[in-house]
């Protein structure tokens, strides 16, 4: 069982550790490269040359060839000299898997940036959602009959406007750091939280031992935290990635939409957009983000308990 | 009798009780639409203002917009002024709110309806067939149906596009109509993409979720007992497996249905339809808060509309609900 419970946490912790470690690995996305266009646009699994410059940063082409008067390079056009290039040492074969982009930057490297962005805002707006629904639930449970009622009218009204348009909304946020945007989606998904957290609270409320806890003159507070938390643990274990695999989506849709400022190009849905402005050339640009993307989240599904996770949940994107 | 008039009775009041449960979570949603759009960057006045207008050509079109006023009074006009059923002007179309509406509201309901039909259409009788595979694929099934589900609407829309336009060269791409009009079918071609885009993650939903609860239902014990009375097959499935499991299905619609709604938002934008989905999105980003403010509440009054007729169906399909709430 135990087993069973560590194998899922495989692809989200390789996510953690590819998001922590891969970019200084496979340095920034694009290249300080004189002659990027040597490189636009190649297919995957493309073998390319780079050579390291005197004054720093690396050239790459199709194929590099060191001359007296300077580098000579290869582009899918032909060759062309470029006299003022001084290489620092010989050049360095290597394949391309993922192919560039349309500014010969590798599609892999931007993937990898990317996903620092997705597992920035996921976190952010999970732990929002958590922390609001779960005050929000508890505080409707334990809360008189009106005050129940007008918590649920304000959770039941936020739940009426579609999930997009409230994040719309909230534009002052998203147009700031992959933070704001965490926090604007943790703000517009919090309810279904709350209402998994309320259900379950009033549940617990009407057991026994709150009973005996409310005779033995245990106040409101002291039974949210004492009694009623701990045992809410198993239902945010599932609510938590659920709300984490809607914010991955979300994200990913909003900077596809360009409606987020900071993001652009840094996210796996701004690359999707970068590439359907240049399909049907560069549909690799389309297709490995979005692979990558439904895989993630699938992962990231697969965290909530089996069995709870059969609990029907909708993804607003 | 009076049994009847007692249950007619607590019928009234509970149907009273929704409705004023329905109008408060409306004004909820209008005070929450309202706050955050006062607090999106920019206003409404800003985009008419270009640099060549003087400042108190600027100042005037303030006030004639209202948006002088302090925020509580410019709150209660508003309200006012939808008491008395006037929804105000864009500010960006510089018509009624109600025209702009009335002109969109075709299109996505055209859009909607036939994600609607694909999502139930296909999911649920492709959740019949898979319920009636061997049981240990089961698991197998649920993991191929929810990595369906979970493909994000705006990359299935793009790929579609790359494999049906681009290549293909079936469907056009974009717009709700060729530009000089056309008939039906080229109506219909224009459909198909943003259907498909809508209501393809929807049936996975919608079939994911039923073969979970028809696979619960298999195990009840009046399945058994109609299968040891010599039922089996595809008639056991639909008679004594499917019936009880629709009133999930409805309530998984009531669920599921904003949802729909956000994903009408992003296809409409990706296929450039001429809905209310793409009129909301550029209502909110343009700070066009007369057209934005009413587009949210209609919105968010089809959830709650959608939401009480799932209620209700589910009462007919359902008599022990209806029980249940007399009692």
């Amino acid at each position: 069982m135990r087993l069973r419970g560590s194998r899922r946490l495989i692809v989200p912790a390789l996510l953690l550790c590819v998001a922590l470690l891969g970019p200084p690995l496979v340095g920034p996305p694009d290249p300080p490269s004189v002659a990027a266009s040597a490189i636009q646009l190649l297919p995957p699994g493309t073998l390319i040359q780079e050579i390291l410059l005197q004054r720093g940063g690396f050239v790459r082409a199709l194929e590099v060839r060191v001359l007296d008067e300077g580098l000579q390079l290869r582009s899918p056009d032909g060759w062309r000299t470029m006299p003022r290039l001084r290489p620092a040492g010989s050049p360095r074969t290597l394949r391309l898997w993922l192919g560039t982009d349309h500014q010969g930057r590798s599609l892999a490297a931007r993937m990898v940036h990317g996903a620092r962005t997705t597992l920035l805002v996921a976190s952010v707006a999970t732990l929002v959602a958590v922390l609001l629904g779960t005050g929000a639930g508890l505080a409707s449970a334990l809360a008189s009959r009106f005050g129940r009622g007008v918590i649920e009218v304000g959770t039941d009204g936020l739940l009426g406007l579609p999930r997009l348009l409230l994040l719309l909304m909230l534009g002052l946020l998203l147009r700031g750091s992959g933070l704001g945007i965490g926090l604007a989606i943790g703000l517009a998904s919090w309810m279904e939280v709350a209402r998994l957290v309320q259900a379950e609270a009033l549940k617990l409320r009407a057991r026994p031992f709150v009973a005996t806890a409310i005779a033995a003159g245990a106040g409101r507070f002291r039974i949210a935290f004492r009694h009623l938390l701990p045992n809410l643990a198993p239902i945010l274990a599932v609510a938590a990635p659920l709300v984490a695999t809607d914010a991955i989506l979300l994200e990913s849709t909003l900077s596809f939409l360009g409606f987020t400022g900071a993001s652009e190009g840094g996210s796996w849905g701004g690359i999707v957009a970068d590439g359907q402005r240049l399909l049907p050339d560069g549909w690799w640009i389309v297709l490995f983000p979005g692979l990558l993307l439904c895989a993630t989240a699938l992962a990231v599904h697969g965290l909530a308990r089996r069995g709870w996770r059969r609990s029907y949940h909708f993804f607003s994107s | 009798m009076p049994g009847q008039s007692a249950n007619l009775s607590s019928l009234v009041v509970s149907v009273a009780q929704r409705m004023a449960r329905a109008a408060a979570t409306l004004l909820c949603v209008f005070l929450v639409s309202f706050f955050l759009l006062q607090a999106m960057p920019g206003d409404p006045a800003d985009r008419l203002d270009s640099p060549a207008v003087p400042a108190e050509q600027a100042q005037r079109n303030r006030r004639a917009l209202g948006l002088d006023r302090p925020l509580v009074a410019q709150l209660l006009i508003t309200l006012g002024s939808y008491a008395r059923g006037d929804f105000g002007v864009s500010m960006t179309r510089k018509r009624p709110v109600v025209d702009v509406l009335l002109e969109a509201l075709p299109p996505t309901m055209l859009l909607g309806s036939a994600a609607l039909l694909l999502a139930y259409g296909a999911g649920l009788p492709l959740a019949l067939l898979l319920v009636s595979w061997p049981p240990r694929w089961r698991r197998l099934v649920d993991r191929g149906l929810l990595a369906f589900a979970v493909v994000p609407r705006f990359w299935l829309g793009v790929m579609l596009v790359f494999l049906l336009h681009s290549l293909a060269g079936w469907f056009p791409a974009t717009h709700a109509i060729s530009p000089g009009g056309g008939g039906w079918s080229d109506r219909i071609r224009h459909l198909v993409l943003p259907a498909l885009t809508l209501g393809l993650p929807a049936a996975f939903v919608v079939c994911r979720y039923q073969f979970a609860v028809m696979e619960r239902v298999l195990d009840d014990p009046h399945v058994r007992s109609a299968r040891a009375g010599g039922s089996g097959g595809y008639r056991l499935l639909a008679r004594h497996v499917l019936r009880p499991s629709l009133g999930p299905a409805l309530a998984l619609f009531a669920v599921d249905l904003p949802a729909i709604v956000s994903g009408a938002i992003v296809v409409e934008v990706i296929f450039a339809w001429p809905g209310v989905g793409r009129l909301t999105a550029d209502a909110v980003l343009g700070a066009d808060y007369p057209l934005a403010l009413a587009a949210a509440l209609l919105s968010a009054a089809v959830v709650l509309f959608g939401r009480l007729l799932a209620e209700g169906l589910a009462r007919l399909l359902d008599p022990r609900q209806a029980a249940d709430a007399g009692a």
